[in-house]
């Protein structure tokens, strides 16, 4: 009993020192306390662990640098817009021709909606014209049941001769 | 299709005058155009009497024998939709029995028995 309670007290107090070498047995050792006096001077032969040092940042370069990035990013702040600016531009300019070119052709077929409107209306409104057989083209408002037949076969003859020449046209152009 | 072209169509079929029939063989049912000959076709049925039905079903590329499967499924539809089939199905009968091409027989048997069908 006694001889466990004196191991007890003397493993208890042990401090176990921060590592200072390379040697792995360093904690575990019982190094000045189970054998203080017989201990060697060179018997431990790992290196010790020098302490790194760590450089301190240089103050002048690390301005210098932030200063380097403000001027860079400045210049791209300043040019990336300008950029952006003359690109845009030059978009609208194209767009810009691209509708005059647009409002050309718009006018021209508008141009040719109101010819064929004003031509139906007054189509609508025309006189019935003879033809030599002695059968008349009759207008829309005329076509109907109580048309002669005869009238009627010379109308949508005239209209399939309509119809051709218009064909014919395209075709040429 | 042009606006005059279908007002004198239907103008045609409800003209009582049979010369309207012969116009509308000969400017409708030979147009080049499909639309104008599925609207003559089908004005021609409508018209319901001996000699517009029979254009429609004994003439070769004419009516249920157009070459266009529009023009032909359209007649045959307004054959299918008359209320009074009496003539049709005389003509159809006529033309099973008499006609010699095989195209246009065949072309009438099948309408026929769709009638038959449908009744």
């Amino acid at each position: 009993m006694e001889i466990k309670s004196i191991v007890g007290a003397r493993l208890g107090s042990l401090t176990f020192n921060k590592s200072t070498s390379t040697n792995p047995f360093e904690r575990t050792s019982f190094k000045g306390k189970a054998f203080g006096g017989s201990v060697l001077p060179f018997a431990d032969v790992f290196q010790k662990i020098k302490p790194v040092e760590i450089q301190k940042p240089n103050k002048i370069k690390m301005v210098s640098g932030a200063v380097i990035g403000a001027i860079v990013d400045f210049k791209t702040r300043l040019t990336q817009p300008i950029a952006l600016f003359a690109s845009r531009v030059r978009q609208n300019i194209a767009l810009g021709i691209d509708r005059v070119r647009e409002m050309k052709n718009s006018m021209i077929a508008m141009g040719k909606n109101m010819h064929g409107r004003i031509a139906q209306v007054f189509d609508w409104h025309k006189v019935e014209e003879s033809t030599v057989s002695g059968a008349k083209i009759l207008s829309l408002k005329h076509i109907n049941e109580k048309a002669p037949v005869h009238d009627l076969k010379a109308t949508w003859i005239a209209e399939n001769e309509k119809i051709a020449s218009k064909s014919e046209g395209k075709a040429v152009a | 299709m042009n606006n005059k072209i279908e007002k004198i169509i239907e103008a045609l079929e409800k003209h009582e005058d049979l010369e309207s029939i012969n116009v509308l063989e000969e400017l409708g049912t030979n147009s080049p155009d499909n639309e104008i000959r599925e609207m003559t076709s089908r004005a021609l049925v409508r018209k319901n009497i001996h000699d517009s039905l029979k254009v429609v079903i004994i003439n070769q590329g004419k009516g249920i024998n157009d070459l266009s499967p529009t023009v032909a499924m359209s007649t045959v539809n307004e054959i299918l939709a008359l209320d009074d089939k009496s003539e049709v199905i005389k003509i159809l009968d006529d033309t099973i029995n008499l006609n010699s091409i095989d195209e246009v027989r065949e072309n009438a048997m099948s309408v026929k028995s769709l009638l038959t069908l449908s009744e």
